[in-house]
């Protein structure tokens, strides 16, 4: 998800995701015959998050147990960088890890979906599926249920699909 | 009792520019990463090293290291403050080598691709 590039979206636009940053002003998109997902970056309460928002990107740990609680039935996708964690110290990423095997059992229990990102602003950043799938292997997540459950959230997430694909 | 053979892995990794001139630097901070993550008892099971060939570009690096610890290895290169990349992951140096051709011939063909950053829409 998150790939954006002219040139792959008219030949590719069955397997690409856009994630667009959800505004205030509204969305102006050009590129709405494709599959697209509402982000916003989560800034430790929900005063300022719009109601269509599909992502929320956690950039800090939160008291997330009440803000699942709440959000239950919404089926948020809760989005972690890994590219935050380059810039991390070991405690900070050990700190990480625990956070993130707790937090996946409450998406679990709320029916919420963990979305694990590279967050990559350059091609250095980019992390391959093997990568993705050691870490889900660190965090004692099964990653054939992750993907399984990801594929699902993302097939009840489509809209805007006005595009006839033959 | 019965001996069997240590598998390994090779890993090909593509530096950038910067990076391509301390090779060396690239173990010390990989070495680094892996025993704050993982410890030195695994990190000494792992058997990291960098394998040199002849006729090796100077952009890319290839390590070897126990197939036991691929995982935590990959982890670990994902986890460093470097600009590298890693091209492919093989049972043997021949395959590897390989991939690495095939990847060079796309980096040669695709220079400006690979160079610019992604941004949101």
């Amino acid at each position: 998800m998150g790939i954006y590039d002219n040139r792959l979206l008219a030949k590719e636009k069955d397997t690409l995701v856009l994630r667009i940053q959800n505004t205030k002003q509204g969305i102006i998109t050009t590129q709405n015959d494709l599959f697209f997902l509402y982000y916003q970056d989560f800034l430790g309460n929900l005063d300022n998050t719009y109601g269509n928002t599909d992502i929320l990107t956690i950039n800090d740990f939160f008291n997330s147990k009440n803000l699942l609680k709440k959000l239950s039935g919404k089926n948020i996708g809760f989005e972690f960088l890994v590219s935050k964690l380059r810039y991390l110290d070991i405690s900070q990423i050990g700190r990480w890890f625990s956070y993130m095997k707790y937090f996946y059992g409450l998406c679990k229990r709320y029916r919420h979906q963990l979305i694990l990102s590279s967050g990559a602003k350059n091609i250095y950043e980019l992390i391959s599926l093997r990568i993705i799938n050691s870490i889900l292997d660190k965090l004692e997540v099964s990653s054939t249920e992750y993907w399984s459950d990801l594929n699902q959230w993302l097939s009840r997430k489509k809209r805007g699909m006005i595009y006839d694909p033959l | 009792m019965t001996l069997s053979k240590k598998k390994y892995r090779y890993i090909g990794i593509y530096l950038s520019d910067r990076l391509s001139s301390n090779k060396p630097g690239i173990l010390e901070e990989l070495s680094n990463r892996y025993l704050g993550l993982f410890g030195s008892i695994d990190y000494s099971n792992a058997n990291i090293r960098i394998i040199k060939i002849n006729n090796n570009p100077n952009d890319i690096v290839i390590l070897k290291c126990r197939l036991e610890s691929l995982t935590n290895i990959l982890i670990s290169l994902s986890l460093i403050e470097l600009e590298l990349m890693i091209i492919s992951i093989s049972g043997t140096l021949k395959q590897l080598k390989k991939k690495i051709l095939v990847f060079l011939n796309y980096v040669s063909e695709n220079q400006k691709d690979l160079t610019f950053s992604f941004k949101d829409s």
